[in-house]
């Protein structure tokens, strides 16, 4: 009894509470019949003992009221027609890719004859046009090219040697400098720079003599043309000149090693890091760049130590073992098949697992071994 | 080719006609990124050169295991296989267990607790002059 008191309570406040529209008015389709409530009308009234809440038929769609909300009307109205339209987010709705369209639905063939008498339904696929599925949409031509292809702001070709790494950082403090001369420094800094893919660029860029007295750099070249390359905006197709090693050292010793004493302040410090990225795809961490003071930190902490030999490529190097016959030096592991073919055994094996048609090398479809893993404890 | 014992009928005497090694390869497993190979490194590096030089008969086979423990593996003309793991040993040290290697017959290690080893013990003992009632000459 406590528990139908409880209902009881709890459902009449509830309607009074979130009045709902017309049931009535909301129900799309019913499959009640209005006799049939008519007929239940009694027992309610038995039940409730008087008015009966709720609708008379609870079977039908109910329909949510609307969320108050305290924005204008007019706001209100430009949302929920916008919401009408398109329901796509605006990131898909302003791409520029070419995407697939809704979903649309044709009429049904009943529908069309009883609103077209002449429509005659197709027997074949003749002229009609064909489309492929949705997972090769990307495939099909247009949709993907390489303009839609991720072009990164550093550069793709990563510059590992140190002696060309000198050369572009050299150009990068030459190109800073030139901008700070011409007074567009602090504007620039932020903005892209010309990515200075000819040769002829980085030359005029590395022919300027930069000199050093306690930290203040000053530049003695021609500066503006310079910050003109850099400042222009001219759609290249060029990469980045690629400088070999060789050059790259004889250039840097030409050049008085005094130019990498610079002092780096701050936005200096960001528009060097930004352009050896850009020129070399090298980036230089947060973290590590703040202890960089001086433009020959930044090159320590840019250049990387070459990867060390593998012991296999040091013998060879190193001519060990060269005339010895009883010793063999392997640069992988020596694995069953190297094994089997070193006793001239695995092309039999092959023809013969071929032959039954077995799988080669794995386990082809055969499931993995389960008992080991009953014997690990993974299952 | 590696050397190969010639199946005899009758067993051979090593040492008594010609000596054959009885190691035939000698297999040596490296990491190039583990720390428990800097020595077996060192080893190939330096010293192993100089060991193959001397010993033509061993066939060497250098090989990396990537992510394991340095090993080097006897192979034996009997068949046998002895293995020994090298890590974490000084160049030198691994040109002990190299040389025990090689000087090894191959066979299981036995306890030997008689001076003589035969292959064909026999039945009366070894002759004695101080036992027995004597012979008359």
């Amino acid at each position: 009894m406590r528990r139908l008191q409880s209902l009881q309570l709890a459902i009449p406040s509830q309607c009074v509470a979130a009045p709902r529209p017309s049931f009535a008015a909301a129900r799309a389709i019913s499959t009640t019949s209005p006799a049939r409530s008519k007929n239940t009308d009694w027992i309610r009234g038995k039940l409730w003992k008087g008015e009966a809440p709720g609708p008379a038929d609870p079977y039908t769609q109910r329909m949510e009221p609307e969320a108050q909300t305290n924005l204008p009307e007019e706001a209100l109205e430009s949302s929920s027609s916008r919401s009408r339209r398109d329901k796509t987010p605006a990131a898909v709705r302003e791409s520029r890719l070419a995407l697939p369209g809704r979903r649309t639905e044709v009429a049904t063939e009943k529908e069309l004859q009883a609103s077209d008498p002449t429509y005659v339904p197709a027997a074949d696929a003749e002229g009609l046009e064909e489309i492929g599925p949705l997972s090769t949409w990307w495939e099909q031509p247009g949709h993907w090219g390489e303009e839609s292809e991720f072009k990164g702001f550093g550069s793709a070709v990563k510059v590992m040697e140190k002696e060309v790494l000198e050369v572009y950082l050299r150009r990068a403090v030459v190109e800073a400098l030139a901008l700070q001369q011409k007074g567009v420094f602090a504007e620039w800094a932020t903005k892209k720079w010309s990515e200075g893919g000819s040769r002829a660029e980085m030359d005029q860029a590395l022919a300027a003599q930069v000199e050093v007295q306690d930290g203040k750099a000053t530049l003695k070249g021609d500066a503006s043309a310079i910050a003109e390359a850099l400042t222009s905006e001219v759609e290249e197709v060029e990469s980045t000149p690629v400088i070999t090693v060789e050059e790259a050292r004889e250039m840097t010793k030409s050049w008085d090693s005094s130019w990498k004493n610079v002092a780096l302040d701050n936005p200096l410090r960001f528009a060097l890091r930004k352009r050896l990225y850009q020129l070399t795809g090298v980036l230089i961490p947060d973290a590590k760049l703040a202890a960089a003071n001086t433009a020959k930190h930044i090159l320590t902490l840019a250049a990387r130590d070459p990867k060390p030999l593998k012991l296999a490529q040091v013998l060879e190097k190193r001519n060990a073992f060269g005339d010895l016959a009883n010793v063999k030096v392997h640069e992988r592991r020596v694995g069953p098949i190297d094994k089997e073919v070193a006793v001239g055994r695995w092309k039999v094996i092959e023809e013969e697992l071929k032959k039954r048609d077995l799988p080669v090398t794995g386990y082809g479809d055969a499931p993995r071994n389960k008992e080991r893993d009953w014997l690990t404890g993974k299952i | 080719m590696t050397v190969k014992a010639l199946r005899a009928i009758a067993d051979g005497k090593n040492g008594l006609g010609a000596f054959v090694l009885q190691c035939k390869k000698l297999d040596l497993h490296y990491c190039d990124w583990a720390g428990s190979s800097k020595g077996m490194n060192g080893f190939i590096k330096s010293l192993l050169p100089k060991f193959a030089a001397a010993n033509p008969q061993i066939e060497f086979a250098v090989s990396p295991r990537p992510g394991k423990h340095p090993v080097i593996v006897g192979h034996y003309i009997n068949g046998r296989t002895k293995p020994i793991c090298v890590r974490n040993l000084s160049p030198y040290e691994i040109l002990q267990k190299v040389e025990l290697l090689r000087d090894a017959s191959g066979e299981k290690l036995r306890r030997t607790n008689k001076a003589v080893l035969s292959t064909k013990p026999s039945v009366r003992g070894i002759w004695s002059p101080y036992h027995g009632k004597g012979m008359a000459v």
